[in-house]
């Protein structure tokens, strides 16, 4: 038995495929069509003779296959019955899944993207997945074809998708898109302002599977748009994984995002091992490729402490996976070294995620560090005010910046000129009244207090 | 319902067999997926690195071609110009020796003129006198000249005397004549033919070209544009 190649695009999903089976079989009346004009007798002719073909011998000839694919496409292109259109889909995709497709021509493009604006479901899947099948591989004409790609007209179908409440239709998208970031330049497109919306969606996709384990499992219904959850978590990381090996994507992907803290958790509560497998991957490139933008998040969100877990509690049967594991724990402590309590606040604060520790509310701590927040012309009081005016910082981030902001004041007189100069001191004062959380509103008065007092002194 | 599940039969077997084979067969593909794209990858970054480096070396290569081929070109233009200098040079010399030439068949017509040769022999002498300061002398000329050389002794005295007041002591040898070659003119020895001033014309015309080589090259050639300094 010989050993199958990986699909260019893989789409493995019940739903789906029962439903290419049934298109397969379904009688088209291509001689209705031929008699109202549609299609013409030639075409009519050849189709007739490759249906034929096929019945009789699976394999067929290069050059054929190259001229039924033509064929086919341009049947696409002048029908519009929906069952015609799925029949001939199957159809074409069977040729590209067999390797055979010669590539991501303009005409096919254009037909498939005209599939993708029709209302039915799954013809637009089957149509992207097509795209996607045609459109990766990795040879150098591949790479020329993929310059000119409208990748970011297939996200934008393809997040319309993923908004679904058909489980299986957002299963199939992500799937798509697994396959569709094999391509460098689909990577950056995803990343880049057009499809940010799509990213968005795939995370959000990420985030309901934690929020349907979440649930009593079991008893609850299954949340919008979520089908086996770890395969589906399965699937969104392995897009995010693929995502990671582009170099400004690994810097920029956590803070625009919140991986890290997301996949800690999945990582955390994950039975499957293909699961932890992909994250930890996804972890480890994260490190290799941009380790200074996203060690403090590892450490804010406990990452060394969930690979001790992991490496410590189950034994794993793949051998990559323990490798990436000792290997990410290995340079994770590097990084970290001797960590001191001022070190960890730094880390938090580059982070963006503040939390209420003991180092925040301990006197000493403040005391004994007061200098250190003015050191390079005051960075650290400068990070804290952005925090305040970030409009993605969360309640409890803004209420410990409030805070640390009025330590910063009690112990360091002078600080009230700096954050009057720096706007933090109107920031605060707006956050006082017109915030709803009322512990922002609380630190907020407490820092203009800090502020207020002995104010005639200067 | 039964608590005990009755045994499978074939059909189900086969069934349960073949969903089996297709998880399996699905996570295999997916675990060969991660493995081809962590393969993909790295060949990506080996190749950049390889393109890196050759091009780097064709770089390299590239630059030293260009300058073994400016060396190349800076070493021929000077060779070039080296080889123009010396044919300007070459070309000057053949006309200053051309003038010097021409010279010297204008001085052949000299004697020709009794009167002018005879007060020209009258002056030689008596500047060779002057030179000698010597009471007794030898006076030689050409062969051709020796009668107009004998009047023109006479006269130099007397003017010597007029001139300086010292009285000379002539003699007019005519065993030894010089050669043509020398043109004309005189030769005028003392202390027994141990000093002697010659003023032939041809050493006359020798001294001059040497002399004058600044105002012949003015004139052949005009000033060098180098020059700065002219006092």
């Amino acid at each position: 038995m010989t050993v199958p190649d990986v699909p260019a695009a893989m789409v493995n999903n019940q739903f789906f495929d029962e439903f290419t089976d049934k298109v397969r079989v379904k009688p088209i009346p291509w001689e209705g069509y031929s008699r109202a004009g549609l299609i013409s007798g030639d075409d009519l002719r050849e189709l007739k003779e490759y249906q034929q073909a096929a019945a009789a011998q699976a394999n067929r000839e290069g050059k054929d296959v190259a001229q039924y694919m033509g064929l086919l496409v341009r049947l696409t292109e002048k029908l519009s019955s929906i069952d015609a259109l799925q029949y001939l889909l199957v159809q074409v995709d069977d040729i590209v899944e067999g390797g055979q497709g010669g590539g991501c021509g303009e005409q096919l493009q254009r037909v498939m993207f005209r599939c993708l604006e029709k209302k039915d479901d799954y013809l637009g899947l089957k149509a992207s997945k097509i795209l996607v099948g045609a459109i990766s591989g990795s040879s150098s004409a591949a790479e020329a074809e993929q310059r000119g790609f409208a990748y970011a007209r297939l996200f934008g179908y393809l997040e319309r998708c993923m908004r679904s409440e058909l489980t299986s239709v957002v299963d199939v998208a992500v799937q798509v898109m697994q396959s569709a970031l094999r391509a460098r330049r689909a990577r950056t497109v995803l990343f880049g302002e057009e499809s940010a919306q799509c990213l968005a969606q795939l995370i959000d996709v990420l985030r309901r599977t934690q929020q349907s384990l979440m649930q009593a499992s079991g008893s609850a219904p299954r949340t919008r748009g979520v089908v086996a959850v770890p395969q589906t978590q399965y699937e969104v990381v392995f897009c995010l994984w693929l995502l990671s090996f582009e170099r400004p994507i690994a810097a920029a992907l956590d803070r625009r995002l919140d991986v890290i803290a997301i996949t800690a958790e999945i990582a955390r509560s994950a039975v499957k091992e293909k699961v932890v497998r992909i994250v930890v991957a996804l972890w480890a490139n994260l490190l290799r490729l941009a380790a200074p933008a996203n060690v403090p998040a590892m450490l804010v969100a406990r990452v060394p402490a969930c690979l001790a877990t992991l490496g410590a509690g189950r034994s794993f049967k793949d051998e990559d996976l323990r490798s990436d594991l000792k290997q990410l724990a290995e340079e994770l402590a590097e990084h970290t070294g001797v960590m001191t309590t001022w070190d960890e606040y730094l880390n938090e604060l580059a982070s963006g995620k503040l939390a209420w520790s003991p180092a925040h509310r301990s006197e000493q701590f403040w005391k004994l560090h007061i200098r250190r927040m003015d050191e390079h012309d005051h960075r650290v009081v400068r990070q804290l005010a952005d925090l305040l005016t970030e409009p993605t910082a969360s309640e409890t981030a803004l209420a410990v910046a409030c805070h640390d902001l009025s330590q910063y004041v009690r112990f360091n007189p002078d600080g009230k000129r700096l954050l009057a100069r720096i706007g933090a001191k109107a920031r605060v004062m707006a956050l006082m009244t017109t915030s709803e959380c009322p512990d922002v509103r609380y630190e907020a008065l407490l820092c203009v207090q800090q502020i207020m007092l002995n104010a005639w002194r200067n | 319902m039964s608590t005990a599940t009755r045994p499978m039969n074939d059909e189900e077997v086969y069934s349960e067999m073949n969903k089996m084979v297709a998880f399996i067969r699905q996570e295999a593909l997916e675990k060969a997926r991660e493995i081809k794209v962590k393969a993909d990858e790295e060949f990506n970054i080996e190749k950049a690195k390889l393109v890196r480096q050759e091009s780097i070396n064709v770089e390299e290569q590239f630059q030293r071609k260009v300058k073994q081929a400016e060396v190349k070109q800076r070493i021929l233009t000077s060779t070039l110009i080296n080889k123009s200098r010396l044919q300007v040079l070459q070309a000057r010399q053949e006309m200053l020796e051309s003038v010097f030439s021409d010279a010297q068949e204008a001085m052949k017509s000299v004697p020709q003129d009794e009167a002018k040769y005879l007060e020209l022999l009258v002056c030689l002498c008596v500047q060779a006198f002057v030179q000698l300061n010597d009471e007794t002398v030898n006076v030689r000329g050409r062969k051709a000249d020796t009668a107009l050389i004998q009047r023109a002794v006479e006269q130099a005295v007397v003017e010597y005397k007029e001139k300086t007041g010292k009285a000379v002591k002539a003699t007019v040898v005519e065993v030894s004549p010089l050669p043509d070659s020398v043109l004309g003119g005189v030769r005028v020895s003392a202390l027994n033919d141990r000093i002697s001033v010659d003023n032939t014309l041809q050493a006359r015309l020798d001294l001059s070209s040497d002399r004058m080589l600044p105002q012949l090259r003015n004139i052949l050639f005009g000033q060098s544009p180098n020059r700065k300094f002219f006092n």
